[in-house]
């Protein structure tokens, strides 16, 4: 395994963690705010460096050099992939510009020291293969939202029985799953009770009500965060693929399938922005586990490539609904409430993110739906044409949003509620990264293509079919590759023990 | 790189400058004025009419009508999987004349629209919006391949929902540029589709091949029969919602909300042709099918019969001008469907004049009519002939369907809209009632959501 030239991990993960115990003590919110701020910008730049350095190293894994965690743990327990390596620094991104766009007349309520806390755990996690390791951090990556629930007063029942339901059936499913072999009913509890885990971890129907309601009461820059990083969907690359047989990704699959289409349904007759937002988050997020499903390096690319391009989109139009909630107050939709005269760049970064999000032309997402809805259709028409509506609906979910915010009787008001810099300059990043990647699509999918054939190199049944396709991947030897590459093989995984892959 | 490459870039290139220019500048935080826009508008129009008056047509008679084709690159390009989208223009018999009429008319209505929009709010947006569709239709019409074509569509689409909003203060407006917007998504999910079929057929999206690499209007499917029927069938579904066709044309006179200018061009001019244009794009496929030509015809001709019929009883002008659009739009189609495609080509462009102008003059036609009055000193305007109007009780029916808008938009709320709204709003009672249920509340916070319609929605 290539070694990084620099500790980047440590540092990108060390930093906020050391800033997180000093915050602890500071009882200024400015200063707490600057402070957090300087912790983020460092592992940004950490993150940065790391991606920078593996793709120098042109490596498949990598890990810290003098790793001090490693050490101690006599493994290597801090390891980045082709996969994982970009999403350090987008996370680290997303939290620089939830904290950089929160309003002064909001920071008393932020507690920061919790915020690196939690970044920590996010940046660790992404961080991390060891299932062991990351079903231990699961736990603690779910106590975060507990805690601003209980810090709020906010009921938090609901969010405690899905929390459990996720951590008990991931952690007793993987161990079921790995300890007992194939052909044992138990180890079909096992299976079972893994994907129910992550379904409930990735919220599909029917356990998305959980993260419905955690959205109406967490605040909303937690809630961003939470929904945007999408440990779910990561869980189910690096617990499920490797692990689960043919039909438990099958299940999972329509599961994502039915998610999307209903999530854009029910966007269209919400009235309160903060649901429509979490519904249009919902239908794109379990558009992951559908091009997962498909087996093919070009599907997973896909599902790798809308992970990012709507992460990306699902941060921005929450920024730009954060930004306009705090100005006005809890939006609902019910009436239209004319906010286009007081501001007008919020109107368009929000016209801009919303349609980034449901994979419009000319946004990072389209070249991945596009691709996803490719694979699916020749897989399964029917399937392909859901997932074609469900994009469409999502798209007039978000155009009516749009209309309900910023049209309607226009209100007088002796303050200017234009957006600040800091605001401008968060969702601007956003929209960069958003377009930018639209205009050199290539590079973008071929990375992600490359990731999707590490992580299928993982699956029993098609672990040495992509190797072999990676290993001879060449254009004149096309034909044969591409051939592979569309080929599901109908053996049913469950033949093979899962033990032999586990890490 | 010669020079025909040269000039095609700034015939597609100048829109898009435009778009960029006025789109981005207030995202950034610095503001447009009227005369920036408008001048910028005029400068790039110009550059672009110059370009393609200048070189491309000139070339075209050189190479003695050969289409040719700009090839931008490829944006994305998988060989391993099969999956490409390719950004590539075709200067051929069909999109040459289709881009002229777009710049030629886009430049007089941005001239019209400098004066008719002076000092109204939004005046940056309407030229902002209009840019967005001035790029989508010339990519559309000089598309090459489908996905350029899609991206086109999908901005001529944008830019359409967001005008008819434009007068956002009033409700109306607003919940017709919603309605619109829904028909366009659900056509072009159609298009995508199709556009989908198209990548794993010979030629992968592109129209040269597509044509079996004879010139438009000669050219010849080479997809089989089976395919062709089903990407067809998925065209003519994308051109019945963009083209506001029978059973889809209610979202039409609503759209007439949006500004004048904005009308003119959209309704009158292009993007109400689009659908038509689709259609004659992909013409080989439908000549390789009886059954979908048949269907294209049928549609035109309903298409024709019910805007005839219900654009004799409109009440104003804009929607009367619209009724009158669909009908020659619904001949056009039914040209395209018996295969005559120069005749349907030549009508478009004269349909498209000949409406601008009328939907122009549409503002100010009364108010000349009464200063003609004044000047004769008795009323020109059409008198209704004196006495009570009697009719059978057909000829009331037919009155009704026609002020009625042959109860398409009534049809549409009832059997899908509602039932759709109704189905999750009672989803939605349900997984409130068990959050309630899960959180141990006896009546959950969340009240149950407001009755309201996605259709007829007040501010």
């Amino acid at each position: 395994m290539s070694e990084f030239r620099i500790p980047w991990l440590m540092l990108a993960i060390g930093i906020p963690a050391v800033a997180a115990m000093l915050l602890v003590r500071v009882k200024d919110s400015d200063r707490a705010k600057q402070l957090c701020l300087s912790a983020l910008g460092l592992s940004l730049a950490a993150t940065i460096a790391e991606w920078i350095d593996f793709a120098r190293l042109g490596a498949n894994q990598a890990h810290d050099r003098w790793d001090l965690i490693g050490w101690i743990c006599g493994f290597d327990v801090l390891v980045v992939d082709r996969f994982s390596a970009p999403l350090l620094g987008l996370h680290a991104l997303y939290t620089v510009l939830l904290v950089l766009a929160t309003m002064r007349t909001k920071i008393g309520r932020v507690s920061f020291s919790q915020l690196l806390a939690a970044h920590v755990v996010h940046q660790t996690i992404f961080s991390v293969n060891h299932p062991v390791i990351l079903i231990a951090l699961l736990a603690i990556n779910l106590l975060f939202p507990w805690l601003e629930l209980r810090a709020r007063g906010k009921n938090s029942r609901v969010f405690v029985l899905h929390a459990l339901l996720i951590w008990i059936c991931i952690a007793l499913g993987y161990a079921l799953a790995w300890a007992c072999p194939p052909e044992w009913p138990l180890s079909f509890v096992g299976y079972g009770l893994l994907v129910v885990g992550l379904m409930a971890r990735c919220w599909t129907i029917p356990f998305h009500c959980g993260l419905v309601d955690l959205h109406e009461r967490l605040g909303f820059g937690s809630a961003i965060l939470f929904s945007a990083v999408m440990v779910g969907p990561y869980l189910a690359i690096r617990l499920g693929l490797p692990v689960l047989p043919d039909w438990s990704m099958q299940v999972l699959a329509f599961f994502g399938l039915l998610t999307a289409i209903y999530s854009a349904s029910m966007a269209l007759v919400q009235t309160e922005v903060r649901r429509v937002y979490c519904y249009l988050f919902l239908g794109h997020g379990s558009l992951i586990l559908v091009g997962l499903e498909t087996g093919t390096p070009a599907g997973v690319a896909a599902a790798l490539g809308l992970w990012l391009g709507s992460s990306i989109a699902v941060v921005g139009l929450g920024l730009t609904l954060r930004s306009i909630e705090s100005r006005f107050g809890r939006l609902s939709l019910s009436e239209f409430r004319g906010y286009y005269e007081h501001v007008p760049q919020l109107a368009g970064l929000f016209v801009v993110t919303g349609l980034a999000l449901v994979g419009f032309p000319g946004t990072v997402g389209f070249v991945s739906t596009e691709l996803l809805i490719d694979g699916l259709i020749s897989r399964s028409p029917i399937a392909g044409a859901v997932l074609v509506i469900a994009a469409a609906l999502s798209s007039i979910a978000v155009l009516r949003m749009y209309f309900r915010l910023f049209t309607g009787h226009r209100h007088q008001t002796t303050v200017s509620l234009h957006a600040r810099w800091s605001e401008r300059v968060a969702v601007l990043t956003l929209i960069l990264l958003l377009i930018g990647g639209s205009l050199v699509p290539q590079l973008f999918i071929e990375s992600r293509l490359e990731a999707a054939r590490q992580l299928l190199s993982l699956r029993p049944t098609l672990g040495s079919e992509v190797s072999h396709s990676t290993t001879d991947h060449q254009p004149s030897s096309a034909a044969n590759s591409g051939e592979l590459s569309e080929t599901r093989p109908t053996t049913p995984s469950t033949e093979q023990h899962p033990t032999s892959e586990v890490p | 790189m010669n020079m025909f490459d040269v000039f095609a870039y700034i015939v597609v290139g100048a829109p898009i400058l435009l778009f960029c220019l006025l789109g981005g500048l207030p995202l950034v935080g610095r503001s447009v004025s009227e005369s920036f826009a408008a001048q910028a508008t005029r400068a790039l129009i110009l550059i672009g009419l110059g370009a393609l008056i200048g070189i491309v047509l000139p070339q075209m008679i050189v190479a003695k009508g050969e289409p040719l084709v700009l090839r931008v690159g490829e944006i994305v390009n998988l060989p391993q999987t099969h999956f490409h989208l390719r950004l590539e223009f075709i200067f051929d018999g069909l999109s040459l004349p289709m881009v002229a009429l777009s710049y030629v008319l886009c430049g007089t209505i941005a001239a019209f629209a400098n004066n008719y929009m002076h000092r109204e709010r939004g005046f940056q947006r309407f030229f902002f919006l209009f840019a967005m569709f001035f790029t989508g239709m010339t990519w559309a019409v000089l598309a090459g391949s489908i996905e350029t074509l899609f991206l086109g569509w999908e901005l001529v689409g944008l830019s359409s929902a967001l005008l008819v909003a434009f007068f956002q203060e009033r409700a109306n407006p607003v919940t017709n540029g919603l309605r619109v917007w829904t028909v366009y998504r659900l056509s072009d999910a159609a298009l995508m589709v199709a556009a989908i079929l198209l990548h794993h057929a010979p030629g992968e999206g592109e129209f040269v091949e597509l044509g079996g690499r004879v010139d438009w209007p000669h050219s010849i499917s080479t997809l089989d029969d089976n395919l062709a029927f089903w990407a067809g069938l998925l065209f003519v579904f994308a051109a019945i919602g963009k083209s506001a066709l029978w059973p889809l044309s209610g979202w039409l006179p609503r759209a007439m909300e949006g500004p004048t200018p904005s009308s003119a061009v959209f309704y009158g001019a292009l993007s109400i042709h689009l659908g038509a244009f689709l259609l004659l794009r992909v013409s080989p496929l439908l000549d390789q099918s009886p059954v979908l030509s048949s269907l294209v015809v049928a549609i035109g001709i309903l298409t024709a019969v019910f805007a005839a019929v219900a654009g004799r009883v409109q009440t104003d002008v804009k929607s009367g001008l619209s009724f009158a659009s669909l009908v020659q739009v619904g001949l056009i189609v039914a040209e395209i469907g018996f295969g005559l495609r120069y005749l349907a080509l030549v009508h478009i462009i004269g349909h498209a004049c000949l409406r601008t102008l009328q939907l122009l003059r549409a503002p100010s036609i009364l108010r000349d009519y009464h200063e003609l009055g004044n000047a004769l000193g008795e009323s020109v305007s059409n008198r209704l002939p004196e006495g009570r109007r009697t009719g059978s009780s057909l000829t009331t029916w037919i009155y009704r369907f026609g002020l009625e808008r042959g109860y398409l938009d009534v049809f549409w709320d009832l059997f899908v809209v509602r039932p759709f709204v109704n189905f999750f709003r009672r989803c939605d009672r349900i997984e409130r009632a068990w959050i309630a249920w899960l959180s141990g509340a006896t009546t959950h916070q969340a009240a149950e959501p407001k009755s309201e319609s996605l259709t007829e929605e007040r501010p």
